[in-house]
């Protein structure tokens, strides 16, 4: 290596190290405003990736340690003003192959979502204001899968704390939709990668319910973090459910109609 | 030349991957009385089977389908059926579609009685709640915009409803033959058929308008004097239906309307009803449904057994690892006081089995109420399905 490479390297890491150390600099000091800066931070770190599709495996456990798996498909659209658009596909078990869900995600209203069967061949609108309930038959509610814009929540920074040897901002967030299942969740958010790495969510009682566990990060397209496996584990109910992601595809070229309801008919 | 057939073969099967999902299901039926004659028997088994083909070409516009359909029934041969429920070419592009062949359409919002769902013809053999449907020959158009999707179809053959044989329970003491149908058109079942339909998304509002020229899909009822015996009669109709839907919060408001003109008489029918939403009920895990419909109509059949009539759905989902839920459902038919009880019981065995239990009881049946012919036929069902 000659030594040009190496200084523009080092300029590069202290260059780079000073951007982050700006970034935390520019942070206000009051909790509720710095914990709201960090959402917006986090999200901004992730404009702009268009589309991406993801084949998800989800294995459910049960109190007795019963395992029982099930395969879907999702596509997520960027939205641009408004809220993400989702379409999940289910694979397994054989009996729902074909059956999708639609959702339009708002920033401020609540979303829409509808439920194509096959067998029908119908689509069918779902009253969703309710989304605390399980996804599946799984440890996710619905509300976990939804993409998290920043608007849904209040947020209150807490602390800076390591987490797995990494340094991660400590940040509670309020769902503002009455209609949630939780009162609270605190979410420990990687410094550099702007990734969330383990949260925990309250129920309505404010007592403990879930934690959730992020692992397996890796970056696409030199620019977005998106997490291999998913482990929610619910203290309650002493359940646990996995997700594990895999095959990301960004940036397809998708048809204009697929996110709608006429769209996702016909997905498999 | 053997290499040349396997190489062919081998690229034969890679061009046309060909993607498949079957379903096998045994079906086992007990009535709690003997049926109108001594012909019917108190059980009854069936095997059906179901299998979807589909090929996605490289380009991503067109795909080719091919779902047959066949059920076995074992004491009413006239049950026994085969039917191509799809086989159709369709081509997507970004704002229209073009499908040629048999297909499958599902218009409406309701969840007891569908009005406007007028393409294809109830498949009369599979049940009597007209949920099940044959394919239909169809060539649609459709077009998507900003204001809307518009779909535009011609439809070049009619299907007969077909009925349960002597042997068959749950039917009218009458038999009746599809093959003796009769037809108002002179082209009779050939006629030319065509339809249209608009609906667009405004916000939390679904609507959806349609237009239908053709024959009508439900059965009347005649007295043939040259055959001397009862006969199915298909009018010529236009039929206009209107369906809405309005989303506020658990609530889903929903409406169809339908008008046609037939046999030079107007005949209007309505439906609507809620369906409300509970998520986690008593602090469980379990979701309650809960659906209220009501429906009417100015014409009253002879032969229509639910006309005027209040429908209450119930729908537990207990969210477990095998999808159980409880349905429970009543029709009451407001003016005579009849009604139907079911209750149906469905859960995953595994990732490939899925069995289901379903009950149901006529109740409070006068003479003059066209169930009458449905009063000793309270049975349970039992399906067992394998998917693979």
């Amino acid at each position: 290596m000659n030594t040009s490479k190496i200084i523009f390297t080092q300029i590069f890491i202290i260059a780079f190290f000073f951007a982050v150390h700006a970034e935390n600099e520019k942070l206000p000091t009051n909790p509720e405003k710095k914990g709201l800066a960090i959402a917006e931070m986090a999200n901004k770190s992730d404009v702009g990736f268009e589309n991406f599709s993801v084949q998800i495996k989800m294995i459910l456990t049960n109190k007795l340690g019963k395992q029982s798996s099930r395969i879907m498909k999702t596509y997520t659209k960027e939205g641009v003003d408004d809220g993400d658009k989702a379409i999940i596909v289910f694979e397994t078990p054989r009996d729902v192959r074909g059956s999708a869900v639609l959702t339009y995600t708002h920033k401020t209203k609540s979303d829409d979502q509808w439920l194509y069967l096959p067998a029908l061949k119908r689509v069918k609108r779902i009253a969703s204001k309710n989304k605390s309930g399980s996804f599946m038959g799984s440890e996710f509610a619905y509300e976990d899968l939804a993409s998290q814009e920043v608007e849904k929540y209040t947020y209150k920074f807490i602390k800076e704390e390591k987490l797995n040897e990494e340094d991660c901002y400590v940040v509670d967030s309020f769902p503002v939709d009455k209609y949630s299942g939780y009162t609270k969740i605190t979410t420990w958010i990687h410094k550099k990668r702007l990734t969330p790495e383990k949260a925990v969510y309250y129920d309505r009682k404010e007592s403990l319910l879930k934690t959730l566990k992020f692992s397996g990060y890796k970056q696409f397209i030199n620019k977005y973090w998106r997490a291999s496996e998913f482990e929610m584990v619910n203290h309650q109910k002493k359940k646990k459910t996995v997700l594990e992601w895999s095959e990301y595809k960004f940036k397809q070229v998708l048809k204009d109609n697929m996110f709608s309801p006429n769209g996702m008919k016909k997905l498999r | 030349m053997r290499n040349v057939i396997f190489i062919f073969l081998l690229s034969f099967s890679a061009l046309y991957a060909i993607e498949y999902n079957a379903e096998l299901k045994s079906e086992t039926r007990i009535f709690r009385e003997s049926g109108l004659g001594s012909e019917q028997k108190r059980s009854d088994s069936a095997a059906i089977m179901k299998l979807e083909l589909y090929h996605d070409l490289e380009n991503g516009l067109d795909r080719f389908a091919f779902t047959p359909f066949l059920r076995a029934q074992m004491n009413d041969s006239k049950r026994s059926h085969f039917d191509i429920r799809e086989l159709y070419w369709e081509r997507v592009g970004n704002d229209w579609e073009i499908k040629f062949g048999i297909g499958q359409e599902y218009w409406g919002v309701t969840e007891f009685v569908h009005l406007v769902n007028v393409i294809n013809q109830v498949d009369s053999l599979e049940s009597v709640d007209e949920e099940e449907r044959l394919g239909e020959f169809m060539l649609k158009y459709t077009r998507l915009s900003e204001v809307g999707q518009f779909d535009f179809f011609i439809l070049p053959g009619f299907r007969p409803r077909a009925f349960p044989g002597i042997k068959g329970r749950q039917r009218t003491p009458f038999v009746l033959d599809s093959n003796d149908s009769s037809y108002e058109s002179n082209h009779e079942e050939r006629k030319i058929e065509t339809a249209f339909r608009y609906s667009q998304t405004f916000d939390n509002i679904d609507l959806g308008l349609s237009l239908f020229h053709g024959i009508q899909r439900d059965t009347q009822v005649k007295y043939n004097t040259l055959k001397n015996k009862m006969v199915p009669y298909y009018a010529v109709t236009t039929q206009f239906g209107s369906d809405i839907q309005i989303v506020i919060e658990d609530w889903l408001l929903k409406t169809e309307i339908m008008t046609r003109r037939i046999d030079s008489n107007f005949h209007k029918a309505i439906t609507g009803g809620f369906e409300y939403s509970m998520i986690g009920i008593f602090d469980s895990g379990i979701d309650l449904g809960l659906i209220v419909e009501g429906s009417w109509q100015n014409k009253r059949d002879r032969y229509s057994f639910f006309s005027d009539e209040i429908m209450f759905g119930h729908r537990l989902a207990f969210n477990n690892e095998l999808s159980s839920d409880l349905l429970f459902g009543v029709i009451y038919d407001i003016y005579h006081h009849s009604s139907l009880l079911s209750i149906e019981a469905s859960s995953r065995i595994n990732n490939s089995l899925k069995i289901n239990l379903e009950g149901r009881i006529y109740q409070r049946i006068t003479n003059n109420d066209p169930l009458k012919v449905f009063e000793n036929e309270d049975h349970i069902n039992l399906a067992v399905t394998w998917y693979f």
